[in-house]
């Protein structure tokens, strides 16, 4: 799997709502069917999602997220990692990580459970987190505007049904993110040195003092 | 190993207090460090904070401990250790200058050399001897408190331990409280089945085809059946995820477990400090008959705490009154430092109480 296949699913959630928003009036039949276009998004968001959970414990909080981050910023701001739309010092980058890959004149960064490819994940839900978020918040206005619609009661429940899908999807993510997140804490367990050192002090002090 | 510098001397530059360590070699340049090392006694001397700084990164691997012989460090690894230290009760720029700061302690007797090893921590029968007999060495009582800085550096560390790990808990406690698994199921359930409802009213209980509702019947049924199937995935995910939620239950009910024997560590080590600077303060201010008699006092604290007390044996005496008159004559010889001992009888008995 590709990050692009998730992120630009939420972009396009995000687009629809932009549109509706943006018009003056808004159109019951149309309304109701760009509801149900999101509502067909969000199910292949999730089929994908679900693909791809639960997810592989990375190893370590890798320094190179901040990087891809970036990187998927620019992927869901323009649907595409184009290497010629993106500046050069973040393609110099890119380039150099081991994480994103490149696969003609686009750049790539590849969801796995093996390998590098597993690192990328996290930026990932984390950027739909955050994104679906807003776009929430924009299908909550729609749902408001449909309100004022007489005969609009499918448009309108379609639009209230693509919010509570929305929130449930961030919940989930959320909830795998948390999972993944409390294991590889777990996996990485305290040091025992000083509590074996600290045996080992009061072995020593009582023999000590007790034996004659 | 032997040692590179063998003579010390205080000095005063530029008003500030310095050690000037002078090689044995011709052939290699004396080196200074700071006047705060000059003293190398007492509880408060900062000698001890850079012991206990070399103990406590040493802790890891560095410090080798041995049942018989005590815990040493190799010359060359405390070297480096002094020099590269984070944080440095006094600053150490070069491994020259923390060359000679080892030197300074061997030549103090903070520190012993035994070949290419650096003896940081002595034989602790040697420390039963200072409180039976008083200590007659300097050495024995700079060991003694090495040991006093081991345990504190040890215990920093083992709080440090314990504070990362209940941080990483309450941090995950609040990301998962966020999401209540449990209830997140009971709710998509109770949505499914609303929504399965609607879609059997919409196609009168199912006797209807899509294609026999009227355009607005339809989106409402394609609405429904996004929205069950989208349920139907939720609680796929939520419910496969449980058997992992429990294992991590499991696993995060050790880490407390884990915190927890840290944490009565920490208690235990506590009292053996105690111990070891009482046993210090006597050795400094009260004589040796005072000290012998502290010490066994101490031993069967000790023994108490550890809970290796003996019933067994004491029953063997049998006497119960010849030991109780003993203890109460004990109390009477002692009488000028029970006040001292005070506390260490109360922390003896409330570690029993555990």
């Amino acid at each position: 799997m590709q990050a692009q296949s998730l992120v630009v699913g939420a972009r396009a959630l995000d687009r629809r709502a932009d549109a509706l928003l943006a018009k003056q009036r808004l159109e019951p039949t149309s309304t109701r069917r760009q509801g149900l276009a999101q509502l067909s998004t969000l199910s292949t968001l999730n089929a994908l999602i679900a693909a791809g959970t639960p997810l592989p414990v990375p190893g370590t909080t890798d320094s190179e997220n901040g990087l891809v981050r970036r990187l998927l910023e620019r992927l869901y701001a323009d649907g595409d990692l184009s290497l010629a739309a993106l500046d050069e010092s973040l393609c110099n980058r890119a380039a150099q990580i081991d994480r994103v890959t490149t696969a003609g004149p686009i750049l790539i960064i590849p969801l796995g459970l093996e390998g590098t490819a597993r690192h990328n994940w996290r930026p990932v839900f984390r950027l739909l987190i955050d994104r679906l978020d807003d776009t929430e918040a924009k299908c909550d206005r729609v749902v408001a505007r449909t309100e004022t619609l007489s005969s609009a009661s499918v448009a309108h429940r379609t639009w209230q049904s693509t919010v509570e899908t929305v929130r449930e999807t961030r919940d989930l993510l959320r909830t795998q993110l948390a999972r993944q997140e409390r294991l590889r804490r777990l996996y990485t367990k305290p040091a025992d040195e000083p509590a074996e050192f600290a045996a080992w002090t009061i072995d020593q002090l009582t023999d000590a003092t007790t034996e004659p | 190993m032997p040692q590179t510098y063998t003579n010390f001397d205080a000095i005063e530059q530029d008003g500030q207090h310095y050690i000037v360590a002078t090689p044995k070699s011709e052939h290699e340049e004396p080196v200074r460090f700071s006047g705060d090392l000059e003293e190398t006694e007492g509880l408060d001397a900062t000698f001890r904070d850079v012991i206990k700084s070399l103990i406590q990164q040493d802790l890891s691997d560095a410090l080798n401990l041995e049942a018989d012989t005590g815990g040493t460090i190799s010359r060359e690894e405390a070297i480096r250790t002094l020099a590269n230290a984070e944080e440095s009760p006094v600053t150490v720029q070069s491994e020259q200058q923390a060359e000679a700061i080892i030197d300074y302690f061997i030549d103090n007797g903070i520190l012993k050399e035994e070949g290419s090893e650096v003896v940081v921590l002595s034989d602790p029968e040697s420390l039963a001897d200072i409180a039976a007999e008083g200590g007659d060495s300097e050495e024995d009582s700079a060991m003694l408190l090495n040991w006093m800085s081991a345990i504190e550096g040890c215990t920093t560390k083992i709080q440090e331990t314990i504070d990362t790990v209940e941080e990483v808990e309450d941090e995950l406690r609040e990301q998962m409280g966020q999401i209540d698994v449990s209830q997140k199921m009971e709710e998509y359930e109770h949505k499914q089945k609303e929504v399965a409802q609607r879609i059997m009213n919409l196609t009168n209980g199912g006797q209807l085809d899509k294609s026999d509702l009227s355009n607005s019947e339809q989106a409402e049924y394609e609405r429904l059946e996004h929205r069950l199937f989208h349920l139907e995935s939720m609680i796929d995910s939520v419910s496969s995820g449980s058997d992992l939620d429990q294992e991590i239950q499991k696993m995060t009910n050790e880490l407390s477990m884990h915190v927890q024997n840290l944490s009565d560590t920490q208690g235990s080590l506590e009292v053996q400090l105690e111990r070891l600077r009482k046993v210090y303060q006597v050795n400094e201010h009260i004589n040796y008959e005072d000290a012998k008699e502290m010490a066994e006092h101490l031993s069967s604290v000790a023994s108490a705490v550890a809970g290796v007390a003996d019933a067994a044996e004491r029953k063997e005496d049998g006497d119960a009154i010849s030991l109780a008159s003993s203890v109460v004559e004990e109390m009477g010889k002692s009488e000028s430092i029970t006040q001292d001992t005070g506390p260490d009888v109360e922390s003896a008995g409330q570690e029993q109480g555990l």
